[in-house]
């Protein structure tokens, strides 16, 4: 039970995001209002300075996709609620972010975030979550990230455990996948190996290494990144 | 030797069919079949197409080849670009946007096919379907 950590409750980091995102965009025009009907050439009314002024200084929380883990529904809420409810199932979601740094046995599913931490072994059981981070060692059990899946360089694993829809090498971590993979997004900044289809972006940055094959409709390769590979690069629209 | 500055042109409106070489500098934005051979840079514009090879010091792509690049130093591809055929260089850049069919050859780090083993795998763990059950036990999903 040591081996799991569960972090606070706040999320700070979305309400610093929303307020920098805030000042720096200025005021957003209000949500789906409808266009007030009014000549061509009426000029704004007198007001709306005001209003925008005071728009300004609202932080309005993130909306998040949140994946049911007990039903596999997928909906979006907005910032942090007390009780996060499954809209299909009805049935209460965990939120919190946790960190594992022992060794752990049990099944860790949440909205939240899972980090398996450099000291941290799973042995069995399964990892659901958002975002997952992989410091630690996987002995067993599986690893789904409904969202991104991170590999740091200190983890040990077999890849046929993970599961996720964007995936992200960090510098250092040398990854190699058996079989063809797909994924969404693939950010690469350590060396990542194998055969991959993505349905989004794939960026290289400077100092990562993509090997094998890929498909997908958008490559983006930073000066200092590595390929070498087979590539199939087609934006939509073209063919 | 030509002039530092001097760069050739060949124009939107002009078709060449044969190899250039060239020892300065050299901008594309017509039509090229053949090869070019540049011991300096080229840039192949936006209007550009080329079904022939390519063999230059580093190479700016705009418009469209068909054939092998090979570059000394760097590969620069932009948005427009659309490739199909090798590429190699020392050196690479590829903006969002490029269509690129082929196969890569580019490692700055110069360590040659460093494939080292990958995050060692923990082998004897027979391969589980990939994470596929959510209906684990959630020992920690309720509190
Ligand atoms: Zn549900």
């Amino acid at each position: 039970m040591s081996a799991l950590r569960k972090s606070t409750e706040v999320d700070s980091l979305s309400l610093v995001r929303a307020v920098r995102h805030a000042r720096t965009t200025g005021p957003d025009t209000p949500p789906s209002a409808p266009p007030p009907e009014k000549p061509p050439d009426s000029t704004p009314p007198p007001e709306s300075k005001e209003r925008a002024a005071r728009i300004g200084r609202t932080a309005l929380p993130p909306k998040n996709e949140i994946f049911c883990y007990e039903c596999g529904y997928s909906f979006q809420a907005t910032g942090r609620v007390h009780a996060l409810l499954c809209p299909k199932c009805k049935k209460t979601l965990d939120q919190a972010d946790y960190t594992i740094d022992a060794e752990c046995a049990e099944s860790v599913r949440t909205t939240g975030n899972i980090r398996l931490a450099a000291g941290g072994v799973l042995k069995s059981g399964a990892l659901i979550a958002r975002d997952i981070v992989l410091a630690g060692r996987i002995e067993g059990g599986t690893v789904k990230a409904t969202r991104r899946i991170e590999i740091e360089p200190a983890a040990v694993y077999d890849p046929d455990l993970l599961a996720a829809q964007d995936l992200t090498v960090a510098a250092g971590a040398e990854c190699r996948f058996k079989g063809k993979r797909l994924f969404r997004h693939i950010d690469v900044r350590g060396v990542l190996d194998g055969h991959f289809a993505a349905s989004g972006g794939v960026t290289v940055h400077a100092g990562g290494h993509l090997k094998g094959r890929l498909q997908g409709p958008h490559l983006v390769v930073e000066e200092g990144g590595g390929l070498t590979a087979e590539l199939e690069i087609t934006p939509p629209g073209t063919k | 030797m030509p002039n530092e500055n001097s760069q050739t042109i060949i124009s939107s409106d002009v078709q060449i069919t044969g190899t250039i070489k060239s020892t300065g500098p050299v901008r594309i934005d017509g039509k090229l079949e053949g090869d070019l051979v540049c011991a300096a840079d080229a840039v192949i514009g936006r209007s550009a197409v080329i079904k022939g090879g390519l063999q230059v010091n580093s190479v700016v792509i705009e418009g469209t080849i068909q054939g092998n690049i090979t570059a000394k130093d760097k590969i620069d591809m932009k948005s427009t670009a659309k490739v199909h055929g090798d590429i190699s260089a020392k050196r690479l850049a590829v903006e969002d946007g490029v269509t690129f069919i082929g196969r890569s050859e580019v490692n700055p780090t110069g360590s040659a096919s460093a494939s080292a083993p990958a995050a060692a795998p923990v082998s004897e763990t027979p391969p589980a379907s990939p994470a596929q059950d959510n209906k684990g036990g959630g020992l920690f999903g309720r509190r």
